[in-house]
């Protein structure tokens, strides 16, 4: 059994992101693996939101069997579409390229070769640390409890997760659907939520966060790249001693990493700081491919909604003010036009959620 | 306005804690602001980052999001839009150029000096599982069972078990939760009161309460006890039976409870 669960863990958790990733990171400029992982995420995100909101608000107590026997071909059927086009676009060849050329480069400079060894140590030594320490938090009652109904019940946001009583569907919380993201991944991968939660998801998101911040680094500091393991170790320095309050986005992510607002803070808004850097860094090169690059903006804006009705809003001015900036900047208002249609998905959202707020569950 | 400024000002505060990190970023800022030259990244680590710290401090942006968003206490989140951590290690990393190796033990001891370790928070406690979950829950929720399957198991259980119990097995039902024990709610609660705030467990006025015929069979059939708690009599008296016992903890089930849902369910599907 253990054997079956740690494979369906990396299968969903990273082969399945990457290989989606290839969908839409394949036509652009600046695409790599990196990207395929943190763009296959935001996919896997978004399709997640597109089946459950739907079986969420239609079926009878949120029927979750309906989520998995949906869900699991849509992803297949992505993973294998991503893997086709990024084959036809030759893009798999570039990604053995670009690992071999970045691991030798690292390996052949011994200032490099020391600096990503400590790089690696301070994310192992976080990574012991998340797994043998426990950091209190109530709100795990909530939401921690709303995955595993779901997954010992069947059952999306039908009852009280304090009490286990009856109750109407929670809409403030009910279209934010990562725990149910959390739900499915802990079903097909056979693992109780709660283990899921607080033993296994810290080990993926904060080295994926480590890797979105790294990637930031990477295109800004194209003409230093041998600073990027320097700026890999202060990142995690950043990190470790980032709870100055229990406000930081750093504090989330230790404490609360499987909560659907820790990942909007240190998933999402770092991936739409590094879209608005990909639109900038198109616009100053004059390519003329652009829509692409937009397209990545959509799609963040569009998977803000599973982690948090907050993390659209945080996703709408992110994205705002990046295309007003650099409207001004270029000189070229079509950039915001562009920007307030990458905002259209979060638009979306809120009038949902708006609606069921004031007219309530099932007023359809 | 002067209050809404005041509120803002307020939660950039409370955001600051007890470190200097909150410094620290507005240091790096400034310093890019003056020395980076390449245009893509002053847009992304100096221009944008401004432009949302204007929109944090507009009392335009404040009462919307007030008034239309969410709530006050959550104000400090939009604090989350500005690349710190990204922009405080860009700054270092461009300091730093010349004079690395001295320069990198510099920035992190700087760093280090002006936050504060995450796990030096007191909550932060060793895991006795995988589930993270103390492991006396782990043992007294095994043991709760319904005699009749398909019925839910409701159970009473101490504060410091509320908010675990349905995290390891979300089938047991509490008589009372989170929202009754979280002072800054301020739920009234009549279960809460007399098995949890009284300062003598009167086993009469909770069983009066938790085997209520009103209840149906949602009465009550376990109820967890810490062994120092200070009781009026022996719950055996009562028709608790001891069940287990784990850390400091003894489980009770409640068999009158127990034959009371076995006489509502008589001749229906359940019993067969």
């Amino acid at each position: 059994m253990i054997i079956y669960q740690i494979i369906m863990c990396i299968l969903i958790l990273a082969v399945i992101p990457v290989c989606m990733g290839m969908n839409v990171v394949s036509g652009i400029r600046q695409r790599s693996l990196v990207l395929c992982l943190i763009y296959g995420y935001l996919l896997m995100m978004v399709s997640f939101e597109l089946v459950t909101v739907p079986i969420l608000l239609l079926t009878d107590y949120g029927n979750f069997k309906y989520v998995l026997w949906i869900y699991t071909p849509i992803i297949i059927f992505l993973s294998l579409s991503g893997l086709f086009l990024a084959n036809k676009k030759g893009f798999l060849p570039q990604i053995r390229t670009d690992v071999n050329k970045t691991v030798l480069g690292v390996i052949k400079n011994r200032e490099q070769l020391i600096v990503w060894s400590i790089a690696f140590v301070l994310l192992a030594v976080m990574l012991v640390l998340v797994s043998t320490r426990v950091i209190f938090d109530g709100d795990d009652a909530y939401y921690v409890t709303q995955s595993l109904i779901a997954q010992q019940k069947g059952s999306m946001y039908a009852s009280d997760p304090y009490t286990g009583k009856a109750t109407a569907i929670d809409m403030r919380h009910a279209l934010a659907v990562f725990t149910m993201w959390i739900s499915y991944v802990g079903t097909v991968c056979k693992v109780h939520t709660t283990i899921l939660c607080h033993s296994i998801l810290p080990l993926v998101f904060i080295p994926f966060a480590v890797i979105i911040y790294a990637k930031t680094g990477a295109l800004l500091l194209k003409d230093k790249k041998e600073m990027l393991g320097y700026f890999v170790i202060f990142i995690e320095i950043f990190i470790m001693f980032g709870r100055v309050s229990m406000y930081t986005p750093e504090a989330f992510l230790i404490a609360r990493t499987w909560q659907g607002k820790a990942v909007a803070a240190n998933i999402l808004i770092p991936i739409t700081i590094l879209g608005l850097f990909l639109v900038a860094d198109t616009y100053y090169s004059d390519s003329n491919k652009t829509t692409p690059v937009w397209i990545l903006l959509a799609l963040t804006n569009a998977a803000a909604g599973v982690f948090s009705s907050l993390a659209v809003i945080f996703a709408c001015v992110m994205i705002g003010s990046g295309g007003v900036v650099l409207a001004i900047l270029k000189r070229k208002v079509k950039i915001v036009v562009n920007a307030c249609l990458c905002c259209l998905p979060g638009v979306l959202y809120m009038l949902l959620y708006l609606y069921y707020m004031y007219f309530g569950w099932r007023s359809l | 306005m002067v209050d809404n400024i005041k509120d803002v000002f307020r939660e950039l505060w409370q955001y600051r804690g007890s470190g200097f990190l909150l410094v620290l970023y507005i240091a790096a800022l400034i310093y890019l602001l003056i020395v980076e030259k390449n245009k893509r990244n002053r847009y992304l680590v100096c221009y944008v980052p401004l432009c949302i710290l204007l929109i944090y401090i507009s009392p335009v942006y404040y009462r919307i999001y007030v008034l239309g968003i969410d709530a006050v206490g959550t104000y400090y989140r939009n604090l989350w839009m500005l690349p710190m951590a990204v922009t405080v290690a860009f700054a270092s990393c461009s300091v730093i150029y010349r004079h690395r190796r001295i320069g990198a033990l510099v920035i992190c001891a700087v760093i280090i000096l002006c936050g504060k370790f995450t796990y030096s928070a007191v909550e932060s406690v060793k895991a006795e599982n995988a589930y993270h979950i103390p492991q006396y829950v782990c043992d007294l929720v095994d043991e709760m069972d319904q005699d009749i399957e398909g019925v839910e198991v409701y159970a009473c259980v101490p504060l410091e078990m509320v908010f675990y119990t349905r995290q390891y097995d979300s089938s047991i039902c509490l008589i009372y939760g989170r929202e009754a024990v979280e002072p800054v709610w301020g739920y009234e609660n009549e279960y809460y009161d007399a098995y949890e705030t009284a300062e003598v467990l009167e086993w009469d006025e909770v069983l009066e309460l938790t085997r209520a015929p009103e209840r149906g069979i949602g009465v009550v059939t376990y109820f967890v006890v810490p062994k120092d708690r200070n009781m009026d009599s022996d719950p055996a008296e009562h028709g608790l039976t001891e069940i287990a016992r784990s850390g400091d903890y003894i489980l009770y089930k409640d068999t009158v409870a127990s034959e009371y849902i076995k006489e509502v369910l008589k001749d229906t599907l359940y019993m067969e």
